[in-house]
């Protein structure tokens, strides 16, 4: 019996010492690439991740591992890659705006905007205002009045949250004061709306769509730069008149900063063909997220903008 | 209600009957046992991680797979649980208190046959609950905001004075130990981090699984350590499990207990499994006349945690079939997969995907019965690792504990937490500590914090929306009775004495 283990230990310690094959400097990718994923397994961006993973496995021609590194709202997985050697073979999904935010209300050691930007891959999902359904306030108009009569409590998510960041927007460009009520999730945010405990709740659409369809709640707004297909009655809140309220959530691949132009250039274009994979389009429909495409550059542009949009909010609502 | 269309009931149950939806039944339910007795891996991620291999199926068949992964995980962690005092799930941490002292006195047949038996009617009793009472159930649980579940973990904590009564100052240091470990982490009212110590690691909190992994698994590797037997004290006789059958059926009152406690907490969204096996097993206690005996291999204690966490994995699926709101972290997984496949659930889902649904709970149905299977027939050669020698066991159970507290977040400070929380087990179980003050603290502390943060916010700092509602005010009486009752009823008795 000992013999068996002492031999098995041997072949084990034989497998490992087996050095990864040609550490050359020129070719790229010789060794699996980790996507690296600030939330646990089974949320909305690991589930993108996830999706992703086979048909970009399938274009680099190497492994491609999805790993979630959870804690602090993504605080851990960005540390750990501003720290990472820029190899290519360590990268994030990174998911803005809230990991801006989290660099903006906190002090960071990382960077989000001096990472290396390679491909945005999801985006679209946005915040929404939700209101009881047998509440008085059936519409934009009336929550003004309402939040002008009495103080009205609102459900979101934490401080530094999308969620947070609406209501802060909410608050700041028209006026609405109200007490926010932080959830752990936007679900619990919905579900306290539903069950009446708060006058309204913000979180993305995902997270309403199916209080919605239960009579639970009912949208009076959305923060998105477009209506949403699935309520095309439901304005936006540019529509409503407020020009510089918008965001929505974004998605996409990110690496530690200084990657070099080739090592982006191959991750980008394995990325641009494996989005455009039919079935990689069937499982997004089915898992409920919008592939939007976006090249490197275009994605670092749309990053500095929301910088800007957060800055200006979160200084005058004097959050930083 | 409505009529029943039994057409589509037999479609249902025909679905699931066929040989291809059968084998994707076992197939789940192995997986899900798998899932279960690994410390790292819980329903929610175990779902996730199959998702991707289940796309090519119907909608049908995807969730029957997904169902063995959903149910089966708490017949795994109570395995781990029994035999080598791992919290393969967190909520089988309640079942390790008094399993695996079972376990020790060569008694780990009889434990699982608890286990199976508590389990199997738990499940089965929580499936007719789902079916029957899910739209009514759901629609009281809506009515917990803030300050009901405030009050709910308030008492819910008031229950410790009862465990702890045999050695109060012993009991209660653990439990404020467990209260202080749960303020670690981010304030939800400021957003400012309180004892985090600068580790980023830490500021959504003291982990819970990593640590009941510490806290349990590795303080009994230190202990075996210390002598060369084997976990259990005694030769294994093998037999024991049809002892563990009868065992259970004497005991009906704390089976519909447990099964009251594990369904409520299911149908609650702001607590979990965990919760539910932990309040079950702390009702337990209060209620015995005789307390010493719990956590020296009681069964009574093995019931009331399985039979609550068997009924409360159903529970959770009532707000989530009725709502579309999800009980707890695995049934938003489970919850999310059944919207990417087209069956979206609330109120018109017996309607629009009868089939699905009557598929799926008959699958659930199934699988309750195969943990019964599987229980009575192989669980007596699993109780031989018991016997096995400290030295082959001891290193073999410090691997696996530490991968799996590893492989939740990658992350080796969580090693270094599990180690730390192995070593404060260590003593406290040296010198007489009962590490249930402290993990009933840790599950409630945080519900109780955050939903009397929110309760203020809401009521601009006003005590009063703690007594607005009817059940706010039944919560706030049931807590004072709790709390006051062991002081009060010797001298009730007293007068008594003095009238007759």
């Amino acid at each position: 019996m000992k013999k068996i283990v002492l031999i098995f230990a041997m072949l084990l310690l034989c497998a490992a010492s087996i050095p990864p094959a040609a550490i050359g400097a020129e070719k790229f990718p010789t060794k699996p690439i980790v996507i690296n994923v600030g939330q646990g397994a089974g949320g909305s961006t690991d589930m993108i991740a996830r999706a992703l993973q086979p048909f970009l496995t399938k274009e680099m021609k190497t492994s491609v591992i999805v790993q979630n590194q959870t804690g602090a709202g993504g605080d851990v997985v960005n540390n750990f890659i501003w720290k990472a050697k820029p190899d290519g073979y360590n990268l994030v999904m990174t998911v803005l705006p809230s990991y801006t935010l989290r660099e903006l209300i906190k002090k960071q050691i990382f960077k989000v905007l001096e990472m290396s930007f390679i491909s945005g891959i999801a985006g679209g999902d946005c915040n929404s205002i939700a209101v009881p359904y047998n509440s008085p306030i059936k519409n934009f108009e009336d929550l003004k009045k309402a939040a002008a009569e009495k103080s009205l409590s609102l459900g979101g998510t934490l401080r530094g949250s999308n969620s947070w960041y609406a209501s802060i927007m909410l608050r700041e460009a028209a006026g609405i004061k109200c007490k926010f009520v932080p959830y752990d999730s936007g679900t619990e945010a919905i579900t306290a709306a539903g069950g009446g405990h708060v006058d309204v709740a913000i979180t993305s659409i995902i997270s309403a769509t199916q209080a919605v369809e239960n009579k639970l709640v009912r949208l009076i707004a959305i923060f998105g730069e477009k209506r949403e297909a699935l309520y095309p009655n439901i304005p936006t809140m540019i529509d409503l008149g407020y020009k510089d309220v918008y965001f929505s959530t974004r998605q996409g691949l990110v690496g530690p900063p200084g990657m070099s132009k080739e090592v982006i250039n191959i991750i980008a274009q394995a990325s641009a063909k494996a989005v455009k994979d039919q079935k990689f389009k069937e499982i997004a429909k089915r898992q409920g997220f919008t592939i939007d495409p976006m090249s490197g550059p275009d994605f670092h542009t749309w990053g500095v903008a929301i910088n800007v949009q957060a800055k200006k909010y979160l200084t005058k609502a004097g959050e930083i | 209600m409505e009529m029943v269309n039994w057409q589509i009931v037999l479609q249902g149950i025909e679905m699931t009957l066929t040989w291809q939806n059968m084998i994707l039944l076992v197939v789940g339910f192995f997986l899900g046992v798998i899932v279960g007795i690994l410390p790292g891996i819980g329903p929610a991620a175990g779902m996730a991680l199959i998702l991707p291999f289940s796309f090519n199926l119907g909608a049908g068949s995807a969730l029957i797979l997904m169902s063995g992964v959903y149910l089966a995980s708490n017949y795994g962690g109570s395995l781990a649980a029994i035999l080598i005092n791992t919290p393969g799930e967190a909520a089988s941490a309640a079942t390790l208190l008094d399993g695996y002292p079972m376990t020790q006195r060569g008694r780990a047949a009889e434990a699982l046959g608890i286990s199976t038996t508590a389990g199997t009617i738990g499940g089965i009793l929580g499936l007719v609950s789902l079916i029957f009472t899910a739209p009514l159930l759901a629609r009281v649980a809506l009515r917990f905001g803030p300050p009901e579940n405030a009050l709910l973990a308030l008492f819910a904590l008031s229950i410790i004075s009862a465990i702890v009564k045999r050695n109060p100052i012993k009991g209660l240091i653990s439990g404020c130990i467990g209260l202080l470990l749960a303020t670690v982490g981010m304030d939800l009212g400021s957003g400012e981090y309180r004892f985090t110590f600068g580790f980023d690691n830490l500021q959504d909190g003291i982990p819970f699984i990593q640590t009941m992994v510490g806290f349990f698994a590795i303080t009994q590797v230190i202990i075996l350590a210390e002598n060369d037997q084997a976990i259990s004290k005694v030769e294994l006789a093998g037999s024991g499990l049809l002892e563990g059958v009868k065992t259970t059926l004497k005991h009906p009152v704390t089976m519909f207990r447990a099964f009251i406690i594990g369904l409520w907490i299911g149908a609650l969204p702001a607590a979990g499994r965990n919760a539910a096996s932990f309040m079950a097993y702390a009702a337990e206690v209060k209620a015995a006349k005789d307390k010493s005996q719990f956590g020296k291999g009681n069964p009574v204690g093995v019931i009331a945690s399985e039979m609550a966490t068997a009924s409360c994995t159903m529970g959770d699926l009532i707000p989530t079939l009725a709502l579309g709101i999800p009980g707890s972290v695995g049934a938003a997984v489970f919850l999310g997969i059944m919207i990417i496949f087209g069956v979206i659930p609330g109120y018109k889902v017996f309607t629009e995907h009868g089939v699905e649904i009557y598929s799926l709970f008959t699958a659930f149905f199934i699988e309750n019965l195969l943990i019964l299977v599987l229980g009575l027939t192989y669980a007596k050669y699993l109780a031989k690792i018991t016997v096995i020698r400290n030295e082959i066991i001891v290193p073999m159970i410090l691997i696996f504990s530490m991968l799996g507290s590893y492989s939740i977040n990658n992350s080796f400070f969580d090693l270094f937490l599990t180690t730390l929380f192995g070593i404060l087990g260590y003593f406290m179980a040296k010198y007489g500590y009962s590490p249930v003050p402290l993990v009933l603290a840790m599950i409630l502390g945080p519900m109780l914090e955050k939903n009397f943060q929110r309760s203020m916010i809401i009521s601009e700092d006003s005590y009063m929306i703690f007594l607005q509602s009817g059940i706010s005010k039944v919560l706030v009486a049931m807590t004072f009775i709790s709390l006051f009752y062991p002081y009060l009823s010797p001298l009730l008795a007293k007068m008594r004495k003095k009238e007759s």
